[in-house]
């Protein structure tokens, strides 16, 4: 997880001006740059079109060719959105209370598991891991009927912990922080444990204060995979006043089918927080995703 | 006498070691070790073991709803499974999720060598780029299907308009083309919006290549592209070996993305495994046949891996 460590240290982007200056500027790579640059924004194209005709009339939203900037721009369908009798907010403070009861139970139990795991000796400690490494090769589509019948004898179903238990027991997030733990140097907590310190106090006073990267890359897995998850949500709760954003916008879409520049406008909330957060974050992000790929 | 002395000091013994309350560090390590283990454990087992346990043992009786009532269940042996191998639903739904399969995994996996090798040191504004090529990752797939939908739209769409303009008379049907036409299209959108995971980790594994392989193959008067295929593939191969077993895994997960796009339709066309599966379960009301149904999959991920995984020796370099 070093790739993690070092995340915070990478450079800021600089000004293009600045980068070119003293360079030596390759033809070769020029026009890579463009080239990537053009494909770059045909791979946000979808999410332009959809900003864009959020806030355009709906006759307007098929015009060819297409025009970014609307003509006329208008904001009704996101005062339509909030207006009353709308879900929507509700699907919105669902969604939020669900990635934050899902974060908190994870603090309280990947940190310790993963802290094992890595760690501390015990008897069973490999077969457990092997196990649990074994789940993530089981795609969760394969689950979702069974772990249905699970929860529906655990009278969960239909409530917002089904989704957030689910969520917290899956290995990924625990696989995650080990292998960042596993980078934590050994002689600290033996020094600590040979003064007499038990590993209970080595773990919150000496682990946990150092693992804030793998904390902070854990809470932004949390965050962008639960606010965006679509099949848990859809398959284990039914009441339209507990659902997620994502399949209540799913609810809204067949509801106005022909309104596609109202769709648009929810789709747009849908992933507007999403965007803000990884935009100010992404190299955490990034390099949470890289280190988990490298090191399995 | 002697013997006697002898049994005292046994029994001292035995009772000082009943009576150590002190534990040895190794004991005291593996104490904490099972106390830290046991809430996730606990979780692990009810929210994932049981789900596992029930699929199996569920594939062998005819429960065809959830019941706790233990004596309406009937143990039924092999019948489910054979026939769902006789179910002709079945079968092409297993169709279209090879089919699927067969296209996101190398596509996935070309496009982001690709990508990763790009971006990696052949072009200015790296950044910027990746930005620009990941930012689909984070957007949920219900927004994804919602704008998909539309710019795959037959007769209005951008992309049937700009087909038109080129003069292409009969642009592609997308989502309500049959089995050929609309499989790639939903599988197109899954690999936009999941390809981020792929080329990024590329991206990380090609940085930790030492420069020097490069320099010499320079001095030995190699060209990029032999620099790619000699030094960059052989280098990145444990690398692909993961990422194609995480993307056989990834094009099985397409619940979400074929559900939110067509729903399994027009008619049954993209009718994948996790969607008749769902069907089973909670439109027909065929629980027993929905879990013999993951049993399928799952064996067939097993073969599938294992072969894979026996195939990849002959070529992966450690």
């Amino acid at each position: 997880m070093d790739v993690l460590l070092n995340a915070k240290q990478e450079k800021k982007p600089l000004g293009i001006i600045r980068r070119f200056a003293g360079r030596k500027i390759n033809t070769f790579k020029l026009v890579a740059t463009v080239v990537f640059l053009l494909i770059g924004a045909l791979n946000i194209f979808p999410i332009l079109f959809m900003v864009s005709s959020s806030l355009k009339l709906t006759p307007k939203v098929f015009e060819y060719p297409f025009k970014l900037i609307p003509d006329p721009l208008i904001a009704s369908h996101y005062q339509k959105l909030f207006s009353g009798g709308s879900l929507f907010i509700k699907w919105y403070l669902n969604t939020i209370t669900l990635v934050v009861v899902t974060l908190g139970l994870r603090l309280l139990v990947v940190g310790m598991t993963a802290y094992a795991l890595a760690r501390l000796r015990f008897k069973g400690r490999n077969v457990l891991f092997f196990i649990f490494t074994l789940t993530l090769m089981i795609p969760a589509d394969m689950l979702l009927v069974p772990r249905y019948m699970v929860l529906y004898m655990l009278k969960l179903t239909n409530t917002m912990w089904s989704v957030a238990f689910l969520y917290t027991f899956e290995f990924f997030l625990v696989f995650l922080v080990r292998q960042f733990y596993l980078t934590i140097p050994k002689e600290l907590s033996e020094a600590a444990i040979i003064d007499g310190c038990s590993h209970f106090g080595v773990f919150y006073r000496i682990i946990l204060p150092l693992s804030k990267p793998a904390m902070v890359t854990m809470g932004l897995f949390t965050f962008v995979w639960q606010w965006s998850d679509f099949t848990a949500p859809f398959i284990f709760i039914n009441d339209l006043k507990k659902q997620m954003l994502t399949v209540g916008i799913s609810t809204f879409a067949t509801e106005h089918t022909i309104d596609y520049a109202m769709q648009m406008a929810g789709a747009t909330l849908s992933i507007i927080p999403v965007i803000i957060v990884f935009m100010f974050v992404q190299r955490y992000f990034i390099a949470g995703i890289a280190s988990t790929g490298l090191k399995n | 006498m002697e013997s006697n002395s002898e049994q005292l000091n046994k029994m001292r013994a035995k009772f000082l070691k009943k009576n150590n309350r002190t534990l040895s560090l190794e004991q005291k390590e593996a104490l904490t070790g099972y106390l830290f283990m046991v809430p996730y454990l606990i979780g692990f087992i009810i929210f994932q073991g049981l789900p596992f346990l029930l699929t199996l043992i569920t594939s062998f009786t005819d429960m065809r709803f959830i019941t706790l009532d233990i004596s309406k269940i009937r143990f039924v042996g092999l019948d489910n499974f054979l026939s769902v191998i006789r179910d002709r639903d079945f079968l092409m739904a297993v169709v279209r999720t090879l089919y699927y399969m067969a296209l996101y995994v190398p596509i996935t996996i070309i496009t982001s060598i690709v990508i990763a090798y790009f971006i990696n040191t052949k072009i200015y504004l790296k950044n910027m780029i990746r930005t620009l090529l990941f930012l689909p990752f984070v957007t949920n797939i219900v927004a994804v299907a919602m704008v998909w939908s539309l710019l795959y739209d037959y007769l209005d769409g951008p992309i049937n308009m700009f087909l038109r303009r080129l003069g292409i008379e009969n642009p592609p049907m997308w989502l309500i083309g049959d089995m050929p036409v609309v499989i790639p299209s939903i599988v197109i959108v899954a690999i936009w919006n999941g390809i981020g995971l792929f080329f990024v980790t590329y991206l990380a594994a090609l940085q930790g290549i030492p420069k020097e392989l490069y320099e010499a193959a320079e001095i030995d008067g190699a060209n990029e592209v032999q620099k790619f295929f000699a030094i960059s593939i052989p280098y990145l191969s444990p690398t692909t070996f993961f990422l194609i077993i995480t993307a056989i895994i990834t094009s099985m997960q397409n619940f979400a993305v074929v559900q939110t796009l067509t729903g399994g339709g027009p008619g049954n066309e993209s009718t994948t495994l996790s969607l008749y599966t769902y069907a089973q379960a909670f439109q027909y009301n065929r629980m027993h046949i929905a879990a013999t149904q993951s049993v399928y999959m799952l064996l067939m991920l097993a073969v599938i891996t294992a072969f894979y995984w026996k195939g990849q020796k002959k070529w992966t370099y450690y």
